[in-house]
């Protein structure tokens, strides 16, 4: 069943490019306003770009999740999702997985045109992406976790970010100083992966008990 | 008309509140192989409420709910739950399979035909019609083998052509054994027994 | 003896019995607050010493510590109502968490308000990266998040379950958090810039410290049940001994 609801997400993806695209530009558009806002010199941008293209990943991230579940509850979906016979957190995880191949994964593979952006040099390119693969999955479990919540919500999707952000912050902090850090540095992506095993275990349950408060509603 | 007909579900003393109002109280009633449960109300008196507390959707209630068997309901809201970048097929597919109900690809064309829909194969839902994406649901219906239906306006956005079909396979079903709980403003023309309640709004 | 204890305790979620046990001990919890915060504040506004590096600006700190730590344990007061209610249902902590977070949504903004203040005349700027004034920021939006859903959400059981679920990823997101920021804070400031880390403070310094903490815990609790006795009164309005009760005044 988890590659039933895989495949259907794939699906649509596939069919409405446009949807997950958007992000994509919306992470290069805003990498092309750091340096017009700081200036050109390579010295700051590159000391900066860890933080800087962690942040926009943050905020392309939020800004996908939204139509993850907002479109299943309009059209009666998830209430077939939660009623299913299978367990709710494993076709959450599904969705989530889904989106994350497409939000997450396109991110990583961006990565090393970002650091050129950032005149980071390519010696940091498979750090950043490391970082990115370890911390983009754990963005995308806490933003579903959000969009569960909001989704039957009049603003929910203005809510988001605030109710999510915080939640995020260990990740930012984890994954810029893996980056940042010298070669010892690698307990950091360490740490990161526990982290993602510990989201992977625990928020699909919560996941799966906010969708059925929202169709409860 | 089945003998001795199992008793596929037993309500006892259910009470609900909503928004500081009492929706209904002291609720007994079962629902029989082969009956059709007809929930008559006014708008607000509480018939989808119902319908979603015994599709489990809805869960702040007091009372008893006792199920004759697990994994037995197949529930039908106002919303179609067919999504508009797949096809009808794709839609079918993948609903029951969350089910848990496996159907060859023949069987969702059969039942498209049935209701009218063989020419819709290729298209994607979201360029067929309200009526039609209505049937689609339908064949949902004619192809899951649960024995409970539980449908919340289910003639609404049909045409008489539509509703015919509807009444069709509900009455194939209820005479396979199977239950029907349906809320309806209008009377249900459909050849079987029924039995109504009418809820009325508490003040 | 174990039996009655918890049947009394069980028996407290009910919101009648609730009211009734809480008319009983309020009064006397109101008493005892502004006496221990009265003694706390004159203790250490008055008698205890001046620092000998801040002088008196480091009095402010009788209300930033206690605000600062009642932000952290009002916060995890709320997931563990919030917790009750996913798990057992019960009705009276869903009314407990709604009442308790504006409380500990104004005692995190004391804290970072207090904490300002404290940093102008120390270090000369109103606000400081530190590891505590940052973890008390996030945890103020932590609180805007949970008061945001209940706001967006309405009064109803699902709407206190999808706050509840929001709170409990919170707390258990807070351990996680606050090492973050703690191993953030050390990375980047290796000399010792902290607020709040100071050399060992003087039995007089202290003491109004702890005693100023109680102070805040007793009037936090006293706050806290009154607004769950006006909450109850108010969803409850329908039952008959909440008319009575309003019938006998």
């Amino acid at each position: 069943m988890f590659i039933n609801v895989l495949n259907r997400e794939l699906r649509i993806a596939a069919r409405s490019p446009g949807e997950w695209l958007q992000p994509l530009c919306f992470l290069l558009i805003v990498m092309t306003l750091f340096p017009l806002g700081i200036g050109p010199s390579p010295g700051l941008l590159a000391t900066l770009a860890p933080a800087l293209i962690w942040i926009t990943a943050l905020m392309a991230v939020l800004l996908s999740v939204d139509r993850l579940f907002r479109d299943d509850f309009e059209d009666g979906t998830l209430e077939q999702l939660v009623l299913s016979s299978g367990p709710v957190w494993l076709n959450s995880l599904a969705k989530v997985c889904a989106h994350w191949l497409f939000t997450g994964l396109p991110i990583v593979c961006l990565s090393p045109f970002l650091c050129i952006m950032m005149n980071l040099s390519s010696q940091w390119m498979p750090k950043v992406a490391l970082s990115l693969l370890l911390g983009t999955p754990i963005l995308s479990l806490l933003a579903a976790l959000g969009g569960a919540l909001t989704v039957g919500l009049r603003q929910g999707s203005a809510l988001l970010p605030v109710i999510i952000m915080p939640l995020m912050i260990p990740v930012l902090i984890l994954a810029t100083q893996a980056i940042a850090s010298p070669a010892s540095g690698d307990a950091y992506f360490l740490w990161l992966g526990a982290l993602l095993s510990f989201s992977l275990t625990f928020l699909p349950l919560a996941i799966a008990a906010s969708l059925k408060v929202a169709v409860s509603r | 008309m089945i003998d001795s007909p199992l008793i596929l579900c037993h309500v006892r003393n259910l009470a609900c509140e909503r928004n500081q109002r009492t929706l209904f109280s002291g609720l007994s009633f079962r629902l029989e192989q082969g009956q059709i449960l007809h929930l008559k109300g006014p708008n607000g008196s509480g018939k989808t409420t119902l319908l979603r507390i015994l599709a489990g959707l809805f869960i702040d209630y007091d009372g008893q709910i006792e199920w004759q068997q697990d994994h037995h309901l197949i529930y039908a809201g106002h919303q179609y739950a067919v999504q508009g970048q797949l096809t009808p097929l794709e839609n079918l597919s993948f609903i029951l399979s969350l089910q848990g109900i496996a159907v060859a690809r023949d069987e969702i064309y059969r039942a498209l035909a049935d209701f009218g829909l063989e020419d819709t194969r290729f298209s994607l839902c979201r360029e067929l019609s309200e009526g039609q994406r209505k049937r689609v649901t339908l064949c949902r219906l004619s192809l899951s083998k649960r024995p409970i239906w539980l449908l919340d306006e289910p003639y609404s956005a049909l045409d008489e052509a539509g509703a015919a079909l509807l009444s069709g396979i509900c009455e194939q079903h209820l005479l396979s054994g199977g239950g029907l709980v349906m809320t309806s403003h209008q009377a249900v023309p459909i050849t079987q027994p029924i039995d109504t309640l009418e809820l009325q709004p508490c003040l | 003896m174990n039996i009655r204890l918890w049947n009394w305790i069980h028996k407290l979620g009910s919101a009648k019995h609730f009211y009734r046990f809480s008319s009983l001990i309020l009064p006397g919890l109101w008493v005892v607050s502004v006496l221990i915060l009265s003694l706390g504040l004159y203790a250490g506004l008055m008698l205890a010493p001046a620092d000998y590096q801040q002088g008196d600006s480091f009095r402010i700190m009788y209300i930033h510590v206690p605000a600062a730590i009642l932000s952290q344990s009002s916060y995890v007061m709320m997931a563990s109502m919030g917790a009750l209610f996913l798990i057992w249902k019960i009705k009276l902590a869903d009314v407990a968490m709604r009442t308790v977070a504006p409380i500990g949504a104004a005692l995190t903004f004391v804290a970072l308000l207090t904490g300002a203040i404290w940093g102008k005349p120390t270090w000369g700027t109103w606000w400081v990266w530190d590891a505590r004034l940052t973890s008390t920021l996030i945890l103020m939006f932590l609180f805007l998040g949970v008061l945001a859903i209940r706001n967006a959400a309405g009064n109803g059981p699902a709407a206190g379950r999808m706050a509840a679920i929001l709170a409990v990823i919170g707390v258990i997101n807070l351990p996680i958090i606050k090492y973050s920021v703690d191993w953030w804070f050390t990375l980047h400031q290796p000399a010792s810039f902290s607020l709040t880390e100071r050399p060992a403070m003087p039995v007089e310094m202290w003491l109004p410290l702890v005693v100023m903490i109680l102070g805040f815990y007793s009037w936090f609790f006293a706050l806290w049940i009154l607004r769950i006795r006006t909450e109850v009164l108010v969803t409850e309005a329908n039952k008959d001994w909440v008319r009575q009760l309003v019938n006998q005044r």
